[in-house]
């Protein structure tokens, strides 16, 4: 069922009860009321006929004898005529309670006139009889010694007509206001949980996949702020998976990339063994093959060790300690030069600017660089090294005067694998891995590299490390 | 003779390719990238390309548009999954090799594909003999009858044929027609080689070469 319907049910039965309880109860107090009034004016009413009675009775005794029967029923008679009925009655009975005379009907039994004259005098009785009820009354008179009752009733339908009468009215007015606020209740119901079902619709979707969808709340309620928490959670949600997916497209790039990387050597030697152990070619061929086989090796031996430094980096920390620019530019140079053929290095000396680094890494970082720098053919044949100073930070840049890197190519150098001159970067050893390491190292030490390239006049590769203020100072906080 | 063009941007696989079906008996041309490749293609003197998909300048899929057609196709790939392989063959290539491949399947392949559409022939011809290697018969020439061989004997004949001219080793002959590496002595070989220069009467035609193994002479 529906929550708005139950809501609405809920609303209908607890309106019903209310109003029939407080409808029930109303009646009821009226009833009493006007049950009081009439039980006090037939009192009033009983008291002055025995009033009456025993004025006549005295009226009767003053000759000193004492009334008998025929008398009692001549001014019985006499008060029935006088009186007339409308619903009242009266009888006398003698103290053995045999009857003197009675104007009752039969809708009044011999038991409850009897009934009453038991209860004594003023006590009165209100029994149901056919059609109605009526309320009965008896006193003792006692006149020279003779015991009389008089009873009265009197007939009560005005009053229980008139609470029957009610209660018929009050139902039927109860049945049209209910019936009229349930049609109220059911629409307000459906307003009220109209976020309800919204919520529920976009979760539905959200959960089938459709990330983008959100609630749109703005109310300050409870049911808005669930809305907007709710759309605050499915953004989450979503840059999430958004980022599961790219972090999965790029792994599948990777192991594409690798795949490639891996196979075409593999292809290479695989095929040139083939042709050296099955054929007995000439020499020259031979040579070639070999030469091949040997190179290829040579690739996916430095592939796979470049690998596992890229492994390797992502999960140890690196040992940050203070060094000088001087000393880093110093080693780093030291063994790059013998691989340079003929590219001079020139640096921008540093003083004594102290940064803080992992000198082995960094050292590896800038010999990269220059390495790239050196295989972009400067023009001037020499690789500018230089540095400045950068906030907290000491920049580090790497200039060329070669051939330049096309500027859509800038964006995805430091892709693992990806290489801009294939054909020139495979004859220079090339793994393609170089920069996507190198990168590798500048995060570690918090910064990225950055690149400044136009074709055909030259690169700037640069890095930042921390800057360091003096050569012990690292040291000092570590202890 | 057929002609053949190699679109692969890794020179060794490049010179690898060709070596292997220069000796097989075809011409073959390389294009380093796909621009080169798109220019040799748009002349139309090849009877099939061999095309590797990660080109630079444009990709193998994208060459594939531009061939269109004009000649049947083997996909070079490296990527050995089952949608990339469909892909290929879906844009029209008519079979694919997945790197690393030996250069004998290379060879089969490149036959098959020529052969099915026409333009390669099933029959192998040397002295006076003709073998069809798809109904597996050999039939001397002179008088059109038919030799009997056994299917190692046809296995060997024809792996001479390919290779004319050319000493062949004897560990290698062996695995190439029993598969698997052979299991201490060739002797076999030897027997199978005495057999076939008998039923062929090649006795001066498959030459013994001295520590390497056997050749099947030219034509002279």
């Amino acid at each position: 069922m529906r929550f708005s319907i139950k809501l609405a049910l809920a609303i209908t039965v607890l309106l019903a009860v209310s109003l029939s309880v407080g409808g029930y109860l109303l009646v009821r107090q009226n009833f009493q009321d006007s049950l009081q009034n009439v039980v006090r004016q037939n009192l009033n009413q009983h008291i002055m006929e025995k009033y009456t009675l025993e004025a006549e009775l005295l009226d009767l005794t003053s000759t000193g004898i004492a009334p008998d029967d025929n008398q009692l029923r001549r001014y019985g008679q006499h008060l029935t005529e006088y009186m007339g009925g409308g619903g009242r009655w009266t009888a006398f009975y003698a103290g053995d309670l045999s009857e003197i005379y009675s104007n009752f009907d039969g809708r009044v039994s011999q038991e409850d006139r009897l009934a009453a004259t038991e209860s004594g005098t003023d006590n009165y009785l209100i029994r149901p009889v056919e059609g109605g009820h009526v309320m009965l009354l008896a006193s003792n008179v006692e006149t020279m010694g003779r015991q009389l009752w008089l009873l009265n009733g009197y007939d009560m339908d005005a009053v229980f007509g008139e609470r029957d009468r009610q209660m018929a009215n009050f139902l039927r007015m109860a049945a049209i206001v209910l019936a009229g606020s349930a049609v109220v209740i059911v629409l307000l119901a459906s307003r009220l949980t109209r976020p309800i079902r919204r919520l529920n619709l976009v979760s539905r979707k959200i959960a089938s996949g459709a990330y983008a969808v959100r609630t749109g709340f703005t109310g300050g309620d409870e049911v808005g702020q669930l809305g907007r928490n709710f759309d605050k959670m499915a953004g989450a949600v979503e840059q999430k998976v958004e980022a599961l997916n790219a972090s999965v497209h790029q792994r599948d790039d990777f192991v594409a990339a690798f795949t490639h990387e891996i196979k075409t050597p593999m292809t290479s030697i695989i095929g040139y063994s083939d042709i050296l152990r099955s054929t007995e070619y000439e020499p020259a061929v031979r040579q070639k093959a070999a030469n091949y086989i040997f190179h290829e090796s040579k690739r996916l031996e430095s592939l796979s060790q470049k690998l596992l430094m890229l492994m390797g980096l992502s999960q140890e920390q690196p040992v940050m300690k203070p060094v000088q620019l001087n000393t880093l530019f110093a080693v780093a140079g030291r063994s790059v030069v013998p691989l340079m053929e003929g590219t001079r290095l020139d640096f921008t000396p540093a003083g004594a600017v102290h940064v803080l680094a992992d000198m082995d890494l960094a050292a590896d970082l800038l010999r990269n660089l220059m390495l790239n720098a050196a295989k972009a053919e400067p023009e001037d044949e020499a690789v500018h090294i230089s540095w400045q100073l950068e906030w907290e930070r000491v920049r580090i840049l790497v200039r060329d005067t070669g051939r330049g890197i096309p500027p859509e190519e800038l964006e995805r150098i430091i892709e693992p694998f990806y290489m801009v001159d294939k054909s020139r970067a495979r004859a220079s050893g090339g793994s393609g891995l170089g920069l996507a390491l190198s990168e590798r190292i500048a995060v570690l030490h918090g910064g990225h590299l950055q690149f400044e390239s136009q074709v055909g006049v030259g690169t700037t590769v640069s890095f930042t490390l921390p800057y360091c203020e003096e050569g012990g100072q690292a040291d000092d906080n570590e202890s | 003779m057929n002609r053949i063009l190699i679109v692969e941007d890794e020179r060794p696989i490049a010179d690898l390719i060709e070596m292997t079906l220069t000796q097989a008996g075809y011409q073959c041309d390389i294009a380093l990238d796909g621009v080169a490749a798109a220019d040799i293609i748009e002349e139309n003197r090849h009877d099939l390309i061999i095309l590797d998909i990660m080109l630079p300048g444009a990709s193998g899929y994208e060459l594939m548009d531009f061939i269109a057609g004009a000649a049947p196709v083997i996909f070079l790939t490296a990527m050995a999954s089952v949608n990339d392989r469909v892909k290929g063959l879906r844009m029209g290539a008519d079979d694919y090799i997945v790197k690393p491949f030996e250069p004998p399947e290379l060879v089969a392949r490149v036959e098959t594909v020529l052969r099915r559409l026409g333009k390669g022939s099933a029959q192998l011809i040397a002295f006076g003999i003709s073998v069809d290697t798809v109904a597996r018969t050999v039939t001397r020439q002179e008088d059109n009858t038919e030799i009997a061989l056994t299917p190692r004997e046809f296995d060997l004949l024809e792996i001479l044929l390919r290779n004319r001219g050319v000493a062949l080793y004897r560990e290698v002959l062996f695995e190439r027609a029993w598969g698997g590496e052979p299991e201490g002595d060739t002797r076999t070989l030897d027997l199978h080689i005495q057999r076939l220069r008998k039923k062929l009467g090649w006795q001066g035609h498959i030459r013994t070469v001295y520590k390497i193994g056997y050749m099947l002479e030219k034509d002279t």
